[in-house]
């Protein structure tokens, strides 16, 4: 079943086997404060398919970060309903949720995040010392991801030895590497050139058709339109 | 003979005060004073400047204080070349006369 | 020197106006003239005071009153900092003032070095110290030139009648010369005349301040007054002065006679303790050869078994301090190794606030502070801090020192000279300096880099590891020493549960004891004062809630005195004696005690008196040995040159202590016996309880009898223990401040490391760390630095426990049950610390934390 919402990219079609992947029914999202509740995110009901490019847009403080957050499961304090892969999450305890975002999520954040102290090889091959993927497995997804991202010559070198945009490479390289079904990426292009940022949305295009599930927040409306379907958030509403 | 109030850069004036306690020990008055008359007037040194240039000169190492009797039996305080001080009024005195001879060759030139 | 400058300012002015008056100005034209040509004079001074810069006074109170502001806006830390160092430098100046009065001090006395006492040496190698025969005296006295004066001391117990309480003193018999031997004059009355040690002569007495103020009231008008000392009229002559005490305490002085009692004259009867004054100018070397020629020049009058014997010479300050010295080093130590563990957490405290101060050294490099002045900037914030520290330590240490010596009061010789003193004081603020710069040294020669400028546009992470490593080795040696101080506490609690569970021979429990010492001459030792002390024990055994009492010489573990036993069978050769400690015992102290009777009978009444025929009690020991192969019962002995016959055997008993084997023991009825006694109770109800009723009762019997001493015999068993307790109590109390510092720290640096690693641990949880995964590699760091710190803390453990071995008690100083035992509970408490901040870290939000940047 596929329910769409606002505009669809027309070149791609949706196969009527394609299950969603995600569901979100009347989430949200509130803090406690003195003067009672503050809501992040109300009322948010999206369906999201396998294979989809979503771009989500809206101003600073809509809560398009926190809903990111929800979606990759790091985020266990909402309230509604959000089956994933047909698991009710919103019935999981955290346990469970952070067993489902291992296997199923990659994340990557505007200001990359690699471990400084670590090599770039060693960065790649943390998600999957966590998944316990044996050791000799690894060293060959390892080299693969490596090969595809044409980073090769720089395995062995620092975080701090690397351009920005490289390093976003690697920290998108690190985010697949375990071959996520979604990728969720926070303003990836944030702190790039332009230049580079285009290197990323390049990426992010051909893992897409490569079958990637792609949500994104930017603020760059070309860089929006490298997926088929946007999603503006205001003050915590999404807009129709 | 009008007296010419002449800007003093501050090395040079550690120079002159250097050279006259070479002389002997005297008080920050004396100095002046010596400065003025051997100058034949022209260099007349600001009482504003002379104190500090030789606060920064003790604090050098380069005079030395101590409090005396002036002539008229008043305390004041005397100052005294030490053994730096004298090595460095030989050093500003071959700077000076270097830089000295520099300046005639231009003015010559011209 | 603002005045300097204003003043030479001055004296230029008016030589100006002088002059412009000598050139015809008028005198105030002069004066605003040569003013003016002075221009600003207040621009003149300043500028005059900046060339000099500030003087090192100036600074260092700039200094100090930032340091204070900075405390002051960093409650949590200067609370902290300040605590940790009071507990440093006041547990190090409490035991300083220990050591200090005990041990460093000189005995205060006049020319206290030249003081000995003198000893009969058994071993006859300057091992062995036994007390002094009385013909031993009188040769050494006749004989020896090095020595201004000796002076006998023997202790007897004379009964205080008449006006007030009837008090049981401790009277020592000194020769005319003792107080002239120690330079000690009495403040009100005088000393002893030459002539005052002769018979008729020696009913004088000198009082001690203490007993003058509290059984006479300080009473001005007490000499030449009268006071009865067992049933004797004795002048009172003089009084002491409340310092310096008497080197060895006691009550009151009287003269001792020589000659009025036949055991004066003997050379095989040893009672005596001998002081002595070397004379000025003469070194121990001196006396000690001349002791030893005499010694030579008398032996062939000496008695055969003696022939090996010597003399000891011993300083009086090694006399009365000896035995406590190795201990009170331990102890010293020890609390240094506190102060060490305190220091390093403060340090490991400034080297973490670094990171914060990063920016403010920058900015101040900036602004042209030298890298000296930065430093000293930063080591006078951490003096100041030590200060407050040292303060506060004082005040615990006064308290401390106080507590201490209160109840230590028995074990502690020269008690009355340990204080916080003058010397004490010298030594907190020396400490406070001292430690101050220690651990503020490395924290400031690390903020205080000559790159200053770069730290600016950093992070400071170059910083980080470089003070991580620092601070990672201050927390292994901390955890290092905190293990050796725990296995010594450790060696000393097996100790004690060891010695309690050795057998005593007796039954302790519910069994009161006091001392009595009769009337020499209301009771004369013999047939009358048996009498006496049966009737009391009568008495006594008819109160309600007693079940047994009995009397001794000497209780155990209050003492003991030895002789020597033959058997009758045996030639009377020197190597057929057996050497036997003895008592004379009256009424049922055997089942009072809770004696077993292994064969035979006990005394009976009859057997008390000196015209029964002789019969004595030997305890396992003896019979076995006197008698290996014969039933003892039925056979005779030779003691104390008389014939006994043995009637009973009875169980041994520990008389020397819980950690000394049972010695041979004979016992013979009180008829005999010429000491005074104690008086054992066994009590159906909690012994003290009756104490008072036997008191009365006694009292009732003779009003001028006075009893002291009440205690129960489970007090005296513990006592013997008591030193080693102590050590126990001390150890303990350091070894556990240690292992709590030590587990502040390690809680301290693996917050920190939590703190600064947030977005690493966050990155990692996004990767998809579990939870467990995460605790366990922040938690690494922290039981690597605690395994490395026991490792190392077992190493010095094994070294240095052996400081402790003369007073274990069936436990090696490297006991592996006792460091396994301590070393999992250190590790078990690192746990906790390193857990409890690692906890927090699990919490992480990935997504807050890193959104957060």
């Amino acid at each position: 079943m596929n329910i769409a919402t606002t505009e669809r990219n027309p070149a791609r079609e949706s196969s009527p086997a394609t299950d969603a992947l995600i569901r979100l029914r009347n989430v949200e999202k509130r803090y406690q404060t003195k003067a009672g509740f503050t809501y992040v995110l109300r009322q948010i009901n999206l369906d999201i398919a396998a294979g989809d490019f979503v771009t989500i847009m809206g101003p600073s403080g809509a809560g398009k970060s926190t809903l990111l957050g929800i979606l990759g499961m790091y985020d266990h304090a909402w309230e509604g309903e959000f089956e994933f892969l047909g698991h009710p999450v919103h019935r999981l305890a955290p346990k469970d949720q952070a067993a489902l975002n291992k296997r199923y999520v990659g994340f990557v954040f505007q200001q990359f995040h690699l471990l400084d102290d670590l090599t770039v090889a060693e960065n790649l091959d943390i998600p999957l010392s966590y998944r316990n993927v044996p050791k000799s497995e690894r060293q060959g997804m390892v080299a693969d991801v490596l090969d595809r991202f044409g980073i090769v010559a720089k395995k062995d070198l620092f975080p701090a030895q690397l351009s920005g945009g490289q390093q976003q490479l690697v920290a998108v390289a690190r985010a697949i590497i375990a071959k996520p079904a979604l990728l969720l990426a926070d303003e990836p292009t944030g702190n790039l050139h332009t230049d580079q940022g285009r290197e990323i949305m390049e990426l992010f295009k051909k893992l897409n058709h490569e079958g990637t599930t792609i949500v994104q927040v930017t603020h760059n409306e070309a860089w929006a339109a490298y997926g088929q379907r946007l999603i503006r958030l205001k003050d915590g509403w999404m807009e129709k | 003979m009008a007296t010419t109030k002449a800007e003093l850069l501050q090395g040079t004036l550690d120079l002159l005060i250097l050279k006259t306690l070479a002389a002997g020990a005297m008080h920050g008055y004396s100095i002046a004073q010596r400065i003025q008359q051997r100058s034949d007037d022209v260099l007349v040194v600001e009482e504003g400047s002379l104190y500090p240039c030789l606060y920064r000169m003790e604090e050098k190492g380069w005079i030395s204080a101590e409090w005396g009797k002036s002539e008229n039996n008043r305390r004041a305080k005397f100052y005294a070349l030490t053994r730096s001080g004298r090595k460095q009024l030989e050093e500003e005195t071959a700077i000076w006369e270097r830089v000295h001879r520099a300046i005639t060759l231009v003015l010559q030139a011209a | 020197m603002k005045q300097e400058i204003d003043e030479e300012l001055r004296f230029h002015v008016e030589q100006r106006t002088a002059e412009n008056i000598a050139n015809g100005m008028p005198r105030d034209e002069a004066t605003r003239e040569a003013r003016r040509r002075f221009g600003n004079v207040q621009s003149v001074r300043e500028e005059c005071r900046e060339t000099r810069g500030a003087s090192f006074g100036e600074t260092t109170l700039q200094d100090i009153r930032f340091g204070l502001r900075m405390l002051w806006k960093n409650p949590g830390f200067a609370t902290v900092a300040v605590l940790t160092l009071a507990l440093g430098i006041g547990a190090c100046t409490a035991i300083f003032s220990l050591v200090n009065g005990v041990l460093l001090r000189a005995l205060p006395y006049d020319q206290p070095g030249q003081l000995v006492q003198l000893w009969e040496d058994p071993s006859g190698k300057g091992q062995d110290r036994n007390s002094v025969a009385g013909a031993q005296f009188a040769d050494w006295k006749e004989q020896v030139t090095s020595m201004e004066g000796i002076s006998v001391v023997r202790r007897v117990n004379l009964n205080l009648t008449g006006e007030g309480r009837p008090e049981r003193l401790s009277v020592h018999k000194v020769s005319a010369d003792y107080l002239q031997i120690l330079r000690l004059q009495p403040f009100l009355g005088r000393g002893f005349l030459p002539d005052e040690d002769q018979p008729g002569k020696d009913r004088v007495v000198v009082l001690t301040h203490r007993l003058w103020r509290e059984h006479f009231g300080g009473a001005t008008n007490l000499v030449g007054q009268a006071v009865r000392l067992d049933s004797q009229s004795y002048t009172v002559i003089g009084i002491l002065p409340a310092k310096p005490q008497l080197p060895i305490e006691c009550d009151a002085l009287t003269p001792f006679v020589f000659g009025s009692e036949s055991w004066h004259r003997s050379r095989s009867d040893h009672r005596l303790r001998v002081i002595g004054r070397l004379k000025s100018g003469v070194t121990l070397e001196q006396a000690r050869a001349e002791m030893a020629a005499i010694t030579q020049r008398l032996k062939p009058s000496y008695p055969s078994w003696k022939k090996d014997w010597g003399v000891a010479v011993v300083p009086m300050h090694e006399q009365l301090t000896g035995a406590i010295r190795p201990q009170l080093w331990v102890l010293f130590g020890a609390v240094g190794f506190v102060l060490l563990i305190a220091c390093a957490n403060v340090a490991g405290l400034l080297l973490a606030r670094m990171a914060a101060r990063q920016k403010e050294m920058a900015i101040r490099a900036a602004l042209g502070a030298g890298r000296w002045r930065v430093i000293r900037q930063l080591l006078t914030e951490s003096v100041l801090l030590s200060m407050l520290g040292g303060g506060l330590g004082l005040v615990l240490a006064f308290w401390g020192v106080n507590l201490f010596t209160k109840l230590s009061a028995d074990n502690l010789p020269r008690v009355a000279e340990v204080g916080v003193d003058a010397s004490a004081l010298g030594f907190a603020l020396l400490m406070s300096l001292g430690t101050g710069v220690a651990f503020g040294l490395a924290p400031a020669l690390h903020l205080a880099r000559p790159d200053l400028t770069g730290a600016l546009k950093q992070e400071g992470r170059a910083s980080r590891s470089g003070s991580g490593r620092l601070r990672g080795a201050l927390i292994i040696a901390e955890v290092a020493l905190a293990l050796m101080l725990l296995a010594g506490a450790g060696l000393m609690l097996k100790t004690l549960f060891r010695l309690q569970a050795v057998p005593s021979g007796f039954n302790p429990h519910g069994v009161l004891a006091m001392d009595m010492s009769l009337d020499d001459t209301k009771y004369p030792a013999g047939d009358r004062r048996a009498a006496f002390v049966r009737q009391i024990i009568q008495r006594i055994e008819s109160l309600p809630g007693v079940e047994a009492a009995g009397t001794a010489t000497t209780l155990p573990m209050s003492g003991a005195t030895d002789s020597s036993v033959r058997a009758e069978s045996r030639p009377d050769l020197e190597e057929f004696y057996i050497g036997s400690d003895y008592d004379l015992v009256s009424g049922d102290y055997f089942p009072a005690m809770g004696i077993p009777l292994l064969k035979g009978r006990r005394f009976t009444e009859r057997d008390d008196s000196r015209s029964a025929p002789r019969v004595a009690i030997l305890n396992e020991a003896l019979a076995k040995k006197i008698f290996p192969n014969e039933d003892p019962l039925g056979q005779r002995v030779r003691f104390w040159g008389e014939s006994w016959e043995v009637a009973g055997v009875v169980g041994n008993v520990r008389q020397r202590g819980l950690d000394r084997e049972s010695k041979e023991h004979i016992y013979l009825p009180q008829a005999f016996s010429p000491f005074p006694c104690s008086l054992v109770v066994r009590t159906k109800v909690p012994p003290m309880a009756l104490a008072d009723v036997c008191r009365k009762e006694i009292l009732m019997m003779d009003s001028d009898q006075p009893i002291s001493n009440i205690r129960t015999l489970e007090q005296i068993v513990a006592g013997s223990a008591s030193q080693r307790r102590l050590m126990l109590v001390l150890l303990g109390l350091f070894a556990g401040a240690a292992m709590l510092l030590a587990a502040i720290g390690l809680y301290g640096t693996m917050a920190y490391a939590v703190s600064q690693r947030t977005r690493e641990i966050g990155i990692r949880m996004a990767l998809g760390a579990q939870r467990g995964e995460v605790l366990l590699q922040v938690m690494r760091q922290g039981l690597k630095l605690t395994f490395l710190g026991v490792a190392l803390g077992l190493v010095g453990a094994f070294a240095l426990t052996r400081v402790l071995a003369h007073l274990l008690f069936e436990v090696t100083p490297q006991d592996p049950f006792t460091f396994v035992g301590v070393a999992v509970l250190l590790v078990a408490v690192a746990l906790i610390a390193c857990w409890l901040p690692a906890r927090r870290a699990m919490k992480i939000n990935p997504m807050e934390a890193l959104r957060s940047e």
